[in-house]
């Protein structure tokens, strides 16, 4: 036994069973004839085939057979369940979807104003400030910043003044006279314009302000109620009624019989 | 029983068709899971599961062999239980000795301190083969019994157990010498017979 090889031993099983050709099973036969260690493992394996199918078959020890309990047989499903069941998800999941909607949709839109109103804000507003800017001054800094120089008052000038200061004569602006004057420095160092003498009529120039928005109207849910409640009594209707159909086929079938 | 129509029946939901097969099939499935679960109890547990498994997935059978099909439902559902064993290992077989250790040798079935009943009750011959097929790895058992007990040909063990061919016969070759090699020593325990037949080999 021990100087058969496998390969021997797996053709001397596959001989015993009637599965070689007859080409190599007469080559095999021929060789179980002339060598003692084949044969007596040949006879091994037949003894031990003869054994095992000596062996008694038992009995079962009792029925296997099934019950509807035992194999979780289903009774079949009414014929209208699967039409409620897909109402009754289809009304959950667009209920679903529109308290979702109304939930964030709003938020959405009130952010987005928020963030339109930040933009214009930044940049969208005059400036006055920048309107009156001051011109260049002399580097000078002994000089007035402003730019001017003190020259003494000209005979004209004083004139003028003079005019300016009797408020009971508005006199026009004559176009001949320097238009500008130059004025001492006081807390801010900028460069004025020079007063002119109001115009009849001229509305003194007042900053504008920024216009103030008026606050975002709250929005509407997108989704009504009467349609929120609409889908969920839906929903829960035909979810209902699935439910309700198919326990009562279930007591049906169970009490009933299998089909 | 016209077994075409029966298995048509089942597949259509029959309960009544199916369990006219199991009827017909359960003994096969019995034996075979108790050869290759080597105990009763679990053998009819097993044998059940797999019934019912196969109800389950009866829709699955495309034609050819039935039993071989069926088979192999209860060949996995020894598996699922043997692999639940490996898990979850009980208390052997095997008597101790007085040091506790296990006892190697299969000759303890032939131990005189087996009580009168036991040895009465018991069919040497069965017990034999039992032990000796107990002694077999999982899958030589499972092509052993499928191929020398239930009588499948090669290819529907194949099927059976899903294996390729060759592998089933290089396995069932290992599994006769080894289960000639264990038998060697319950000699005296064989049958008449069966010596006899050993004897007029020589």
């Amino acid at each position: 036994m021990t100087q058969t090889s496998f390969r021997d031993v797996e053709q001397l099983s596959l001989l015993l069973d009637e599965k070689l050709n007859p080409a190599d099973a007469a080559r095999l036969e021929a060789r179980i004839e002339s060598e003692p260690d084949l044969r007596a493992v040949y006879d091994d394996l037949r003894q031990a085939r003869a054994l095992l199918r000596r062996l008694p078959q038992r009995r079962a020890p009792r029925n296997f057979t099934l019950k509807p309990s035992a194999a979780r047989v289903r009774p079949p499903l009414p014929r209208l369940f699967p039409t409620f069941r897909l109402a009754s998800a289809l009304a959950s999941l667009l209920l679903f979807f529109s308290l979702a909607t109304n939930a964030t949709l709003p938020r959405l839109v009130s952010m987005a104003n928020e963030s339109s109103l930040y933009a214009y804000g930044m940049g969208g507003g005059p400036s006055a400030e920048r309107a009156q800017g001051g011109g260049g001054g002399d580097e000078d800094s002994s000089l007035p910043i402003g730019g001017g120089v003190d020259l003494p008052p000209s005979p004209e000038a004083e004139e003028q003044a003079a005019m300016e200061a009797s408020p009971a004569e508005p006199a026009a602006p004559a176009l001949d006279e320097p238009a500008t004057k130059i004025v001492e420095p006081e807390a801010e160092p900028t460069l004025q314009i020079a007063a002119l003498p109001p115009v009849e009529g001229a509305q003194p120039y007042e900053e504008p302000l920024p216009e103030a928005l008026p606050e975002p109207e709250p929005m509407a849910p997108p989704v009504p109620g009467w349609l929120l409640i609409l889908l969920a009594i839906l929903a829960a209707a035909s979810g209902g009624i699935a439910f309700f159909t198919r326990w009562q086929t279930d007591r049906r079938w169970k009490t009933g019989g299998k089909k | 029983m016209n077994e075409t129509a029966l298995i048509q029946d089942a597949q259509n939901g029959d309960l009544d068709a199916f369990n006219r097969l199991v009827l017909a099939y359960q003994d096969a499935l019995y034996n075979t899971a108790l050869r290759i679960m080597g105990d009763e109890d679990q053998a009819a547990d097993a044998t059940q599961e797999a019934f019912i498994s196969a109800f389950r997935h009866i829709s699955s059978f495309r034609g050819g062999s039935f039993k071989a099909w069926l088979l192999r439902t209860v060949t996995n559902a020894c598996y699922d239980e043997l692999r639940r064993k490996q898990r979850r290992p009980t208390v052997p077989l095997e008597p101790a000795t007085d040091d506790e250790e296990e006892i190697e040798s299969p000759r303890w079935l032939a131990d005189t301190s087996m009580s009168p009943e036991q040895v009465a009750e018991a069919d040497e011959l069965e017990h034999a083969i039992q032990h000796c097929l107990n002694a077999l790895p999982t899958d030589f058992r499972t092509v052993v019994v499928l191929a020398d007990i239930q009588g499948l040909d090669y290819s529907e063990i194949a099927d059976s157990i899903r294996t390729p061919l060759g592998t089933i016969k290089s396995r069932l070759a290992r599994a006769r010498l080894r289960l000639r090699e264990c038998l060697q020593d319950f000699w005296e325990l064989l049958p008449a017979a069966f010596r006899l037949e050993d004897g007029s080999r020589a």
